[in-house]
């Protein structure tokens, strides 16, 4: 990305510049800032307890107790997820700017256990943890304790950490039945922290365990789809907090990486018994292992098959494998992720988090490295000032010419409720912004696919529409008019970029097929 | 379980004990006991419900009812008060309006899901519903109370429900077997629960997605009471699956009723009902028997003269009685040091109370409002919210604030009036001493900060529109500060500022016009009931003293004869009372 690039040479140079020993501490300013924008992003999983932060975290990673999970309060500490051997050593970090330690994870197991726990939780900030999953390259994972948890050090933790110790690029909202004002109360002051920028950018929402919709509810993604349409639409607090809400399975989503053979095997014997005796015995999750079940498997296999999948989960894999002989593994674990939710998710998590991480791990470094810069200046001679206000104002230059700075500025200020859009408007910005996908096709707002010159032509129009706008309102309202020239730019950049392409792909063509 | 004939029983033995008081000139004693009777006679119980949001309180009332009365679905959630009480046919009322205007219309019950399920951003102006249907279950007389849940995005909800929860007669607290029980829920539980519910029960529903119902009842028990320092045996908790009940309907299979623990879910709220009126009956007893015991002393102490034979020396007993009337006088006019005395302390304290209402209107109308508007994330979204949510606050902290003032009050007054009926002197028989000593308004003071402060309250869903006041008042005051707000949602930041002061700033102070006058007339009627009942209490002390000093005189004047001839009439009066203190002892038995 070239804005990020521009961004490095200004860095880059001021380094040179900072060569009087008084002024090494702005050294080291720069290079955590450059540390931090060459490191993977980082997103927080947060939620209420209990609302399956653990599972869709072991989810994501494709792996069954990464992290462990259960009924009560299990996560204890702050968890962050990095990239490297599943053999490498854990490291602690304390709370009281102890040097950390490292820990085999053998070692780790053996102390970090419940008689331990408030140990645990008094003393240790966070711990790191290495994990080998491709995913972690690109985004780390912090798993956090729950919100409102009884001990109230858990939630306390969880907070610090987002708000103190680390502050993380973004984080994913987890709530299971409902956003409760608490929990939304926390991501706004993650998000106030984050240069004052307030915009859902950098937090999005998870309506879990959705499965507990059933069996009100015969299809439990339409039935959380249903509630988070309406969540969005209902509560501007929520629409101006996360980015988007989407409901989500992480027990099926997890089922989804970590489902075999064998458990195949178990559930197509389930799905041989009356239909009638099955939906009845799966009524309520004790009858389903009851002693005295009519159901052909074993008590400890209907137990295994419950926590693997709950009931929800086996009833649809159960009358799948009925309606479908022979059917494959791949097949079931697509299954698991369509129904699950989990396929959107992941697709979000690409779409939102990765392909804007640059801007959001931009925006969240450059942010530190002012404030860090401002509290240094207090100790600084008139030069040291001066460096710092030239750096500081080379950034806003390059920040300003930015095209997809600026377009990240009209965000924040559509996200902030500072500028007024009529809904058609309102579609358009949130479409050329890529903030419901990255391709041409999606950004013109189109459904399915089109000509290229039907997106060229929409793109002249949608311009030349902008600065029509821009004409008619800008005048009363200069906000306006600055958001209406970047969209109109936005538009003329994208058809220059559509245009691009077609002679890259036609240059392409020519000189790999043409006879 | 009280047998309705047992009350018929104690109301038929008590008339006797209404005849001998009013012969006795105990007109305010009379007054007392007809409250106390009205709670046993009543007939309707008030059941509350309330819980965090989306923990299916409005399904476990459907699954009481076996009707689909509150909405349930999964995507809605319940944003009004509903009061669902026993009719011959279908019938709903809708309460509506602001504070100077409640209205009521009549809705049709398929319209109910449209006011009861509002989001927060198009509730309309409904304060709550009363339905009637002809529910089996509560031909009784169980009343069920449907309340949006708390610790959602709503603030007003929190608010309706604390409100409503000071006005019933008993509370279930729902949570749900989906989540562990948080601290938000605790907290509720313990602020807002707790001190206005005698041992309220939690039912935690949807146990039907649990297969650890041990290990649940458990966690909560354990969790209620590390947080609530209550001992955990004390904490009454049942997992229950509104789900299996109403799915038993459907398939009338025995499993699905005994795994619903429907059966024991109706025991416990038979139960609770059971402990409620066991508890008003017994209070009626107790009642009885003091009062007739305060009426029977003067008699004790003739008869105790009329056995001895030590003389008496008259000339003091009329010097003691003289002073006595002399205070009791002072204390009957109301220009007296002693009368201006107390009512200059009530008038302190209703200044101190309304001086905290104004001081806290005064800081959100100008610091706490400019700040919250200068915020750097603030909208007018927020900022409504904000206020609004600090006058909730404020209003549900009105009622506490006036009945501690009051019960400080009453303490202190029951001091004085006993320091001012106190005697300088020795004064002779040692039972006339104690009879002159004895600390006269206790047993008043005490029903005063006992019954007063719920007879301010109380009484409020059975007629409708006196209890509501408070409600409107504040609720609508909040209601229309967002609504102001809301037309300034597509507005301008920079102009939007001033905007929001000006709209906001009135409605705080409507807000506070309301309040104030609450606050006001509730210490208006607290200081005639104590004006009132300071009067009555002179009045009956100087009438028992003179009582007593005149047929000890008469004693003294009596030859042996005589005498015998009036032992054997004072004590066919006792007779009777202590007969009839016999007979409402046992009745009180009967109940334990």
């Amino acid at each position: 990305m070239e804005l990020l690039n521009r961004i490095l040479v200004i860095l880059k140079s001021a380094e040179y510049r900072l060569n009087a020993p008084a002024l090494e501490p702005l050294k080291d300013i720069i290079r955590r800032t450059f540390e931090r924008l060459e490191s993977p992003m980082q997103v927080a999983i947060i939620g209420k307890i209990s609302s399956s932060k653990s599972t869709l975290v072991n989810a994501i990673l494709g792996q069954d107790e990464v992290v462990t999970t259960g009924f009560k309060e299990v996560t204890f500490n702050v968890s962050w997820l990095k990239y490297g051997s599943n053999k490498n050593d854990i490291i602690v970090h304390y709370k009281n700017n102890q040097t950390p330690d490292s820990f085999s994870r053998e070692n780790w197991l053996k102390w970090a256990n419940h008689e331990n726990s408030d140990k645990i939780k008094e003393t240790i900030s966070y711990m790191e943890v290495p994990y080998e999953s491709s995913i972690l390259k690109k985004i780390n994972l912090i798993d956090t304790p729950g919100l409102e948890a009884f001990y109230s050090i858990d939630s306390q933790n969880t907070k610090d950490f987002l708000t103190k110790v680390k502050k993380p690029d973004a984080v994913i909202v987890l709530f299971s039945k409902g956003a409760s004002k608490n929990i939304i109360d926390v991501v706004r002051d993650f998000q106030g922290t984050f240069s004052e920028s307030f915009t859902p950018i950098n937090a999005f929402g998870i309506l879990s365990k959705i499965d507990d919709y059933w069996p009100s509810e015969n299809d439990a993604l339409i039935a959380g789809k249903r509630m988070t349409t309406k969540m969005t639409e209902e509560e501007p607090i929520i629409k101006r907090t996360l980015f988007n809400v989407l409901p989500l399975c992480s027990q099926l989503a997890l089922a989804s990486s970590v489902i075999n053979n064998s458990d195949i095997a178990l559930l197509d014997k389930l799905s041989s018994i009356p239909v009638e005796v099955f939906q009845n015995s799966i009524k309520t999750a004790s009858r389903f292992v009851s002693e005295n079940s009519e159901l052909n498997l074993s008590i400890k296999e209907r137990d295994y098959l419950q926590s693997k999948f709950g009931r929800y989960g086996i009833l649809v894999l159960t009358n799948y494998i009925r309606d479908h002989k022979d059917v494959s593994l791949k097949e079931i674990k697509a299954l698991l992720k369509k129904i699950s939710g989990f396929d959107v998710f992941m697709e979000t998590l690409e779409n939102h988090f990765n392909k804007r991480a640059t801007l959001i791990k931009l925006i969240s470094a450059l942010a530190e490295l002012k404030t860090s810069f401002l509290k240094k200046a207090t100790e600084l001679n008139a030069e040291g000032k001066s460096v710092i206000d030239s750096i500081n104002s080379e950034i806003d230059v390059v920040l300003n010419s930015e095209p997809d700075y600026k377009e990240f500025e009209v965000l924040q200020y559509f996200y902030r409720g500072n500028l007024d859009l009529t809904k058609e408007q309102e579609n358009d910005l949130l479409h050329i912004t890529g903030e419901y996908g990255d391709s041409a096709l999606k950004r013109l707002n189109f459904a399915e696919k089109h000509s290229v010159q039907e997106m060229v032509e929409r793109a002249y129009a949608k311009r030349a529409e902008w600065n029509n706008y821009k004409a008619t309102y800008g005048l009363l309202d200069p906000v306006f008019e600055e958001a209406a020239e970047v969209i109109s730019n936005s538009y003329l950049i994208l058809k220059n970029k559509i245009v691009e392409a077609e002679n890259k792909f036609t240059e392409a063509n020519n000189f790999l097929f043409n006879i | 379980m009280i047998a309705e004939d047992l009350t018929v029983k104690l109301l038929k033995t008590i008339e006797p004990a209404e005849k001998i008081f009013s012969q006795n000139d105990r007109v305010s004693e009379l007054k007392n006991l007809q409250l106390l009777k009205n709670g046993v006679q009543k007939k309707e119980i008030l059941l509350l419900i309330c819980g965090e949001f989306k923990n299916g309180k409005s399904s476990l009332i459907n699954s009481i009812i076996e009707q689909s009365i509150c909405p349930v679905d999964i995507d809605i959630t319940t944003a009004v008060v509903s009061i669902i009480r026993y009719g011959e046919k279908n019938k709903v009322i809708r309460y509506f309006g602001t504070v100077e205007n409640i209205q009521e219309e009549i809705i049709d019950f398929e319209d109910i899901d449209k006011y009861s399920k509002a989001s927060s951003i198009d509730s309309d102006d409904t304060i709550f519903l009363e339905i009637e249907l002809p529910a089996e279950k509560l031909k009784e007389g169980l009343v069920l109370i449907d309340t949006p849940g708390v610790g959602g995005l709503d603030a007003r909800h929190g608010f309706l429900t604390s409100y409503f929860l000071s006005k019933s007669d008993l509370a279930l607290f729902v949570t749900s077997a989906q989540d562990p029980f948080s601290s938000a829920e605790l907290e509720f539980y313990r602020e807002k629960v707790l001190p206005v519910c005698d041992s309220p029960a939690i039912v935690v529903n949807k146990i039907d997605l649990a297969t650890n119902s041990a290990e649940i009842l458990y966690d909560v028990k354990n969790k209620v009471g590390q947080f609530c320092e209550i001992e955990s045996d004390n904490i009454k908790v049942l997992v229950y699956s509104s789900l299996l009940k109403l799915e038993f309907q459907r398939t009338n299979k025995k499993e699905d009723l005994d795994e619903s623990n429907y059966i024991q879910l109706e025991q416990l709220i038979n139960c609770k009902i059971d402990d409620y009126k066991i508890n008003k009956y017994i209070n009626v007893c107790d009642y009885t028997i003091e009062i007739l015991d305060d009426i029977k002393s003067p008699l004790i102490v003739q008869l105790e003269q009329l056995q001895s034979n030590k003389p008496i020396d008259i000339e003091t007993l009329n010097d003691a009685y003289k002073e006595r009337s002399d205070r009791i006088n002072e204390l009957k006019d109301p220009t007296s040091a002693f009368r201006r005395k107390i009512s200059r302390q009530i008038q302190e304290a209703r200044s101190g109370a309304m001086a905290t209402l104004q001081e806290q209107f005064v800081i959100l109308s100008s610091d706490k409002l400019k700040k919250y508007i200068s915020e750097p994330k603030a909208n007018a979204e927020t900022v409504k919210a904000k206020v609004d949510n600090d006058i909730s606050t404020l209003a549900s902290k009105i009622d506490g604030i006036i009945l501690s003032k009051f019960d400080e009050l009453s303490c202190l007054f029951e001091s004085q009036f006993n320091e001012q009926m106190s005697l300088g002197y020795k004064v002779p028989s040692s039972y006339f001493e104690r009879e002159i000593k004895k600390p006269l308004g206790q047993k008043s003071f005490d029903f005063i900060r006992q019954n007063y402060s719920n007879v301010i309250v109380a009484g409020v869903i059975t007629s409708v529109l006196a209890p509501i006041s408070l409600v409107v008042a504040v609720g609508a005051g909040a209601f229309m500060i967002w609504q102001g707000v809301k037309s300034f949602l597509t507005g301008r930041a920079h102009e939007r500022e001033i905007a929001i002061q000006n709209v906001i700033n009135p409605q705080i102070r409507l807000a506070t016009d309301n309040l104030n006058k609450y606050v006001n007339d509730k210490f208006n009627a607290f200081q005639y009931a104590i004006e009132d009942m300071i009067s009555t209490e002179a009045k009956n002390a100087t009438f028992r003293a003179k009582e007593i000093v005149e047929s000890i005189q008469k004693i003294e004047k009596k030859n042996k004869e005589q005498k015998i001839e009036m032992q054997q009439l004072v004590e066919h009066k006792i007779k009777p009372i202590e007969q009839l203190q016999g007979y409402i002892q046992r009745l009180k038995e009967q109940v334990k």
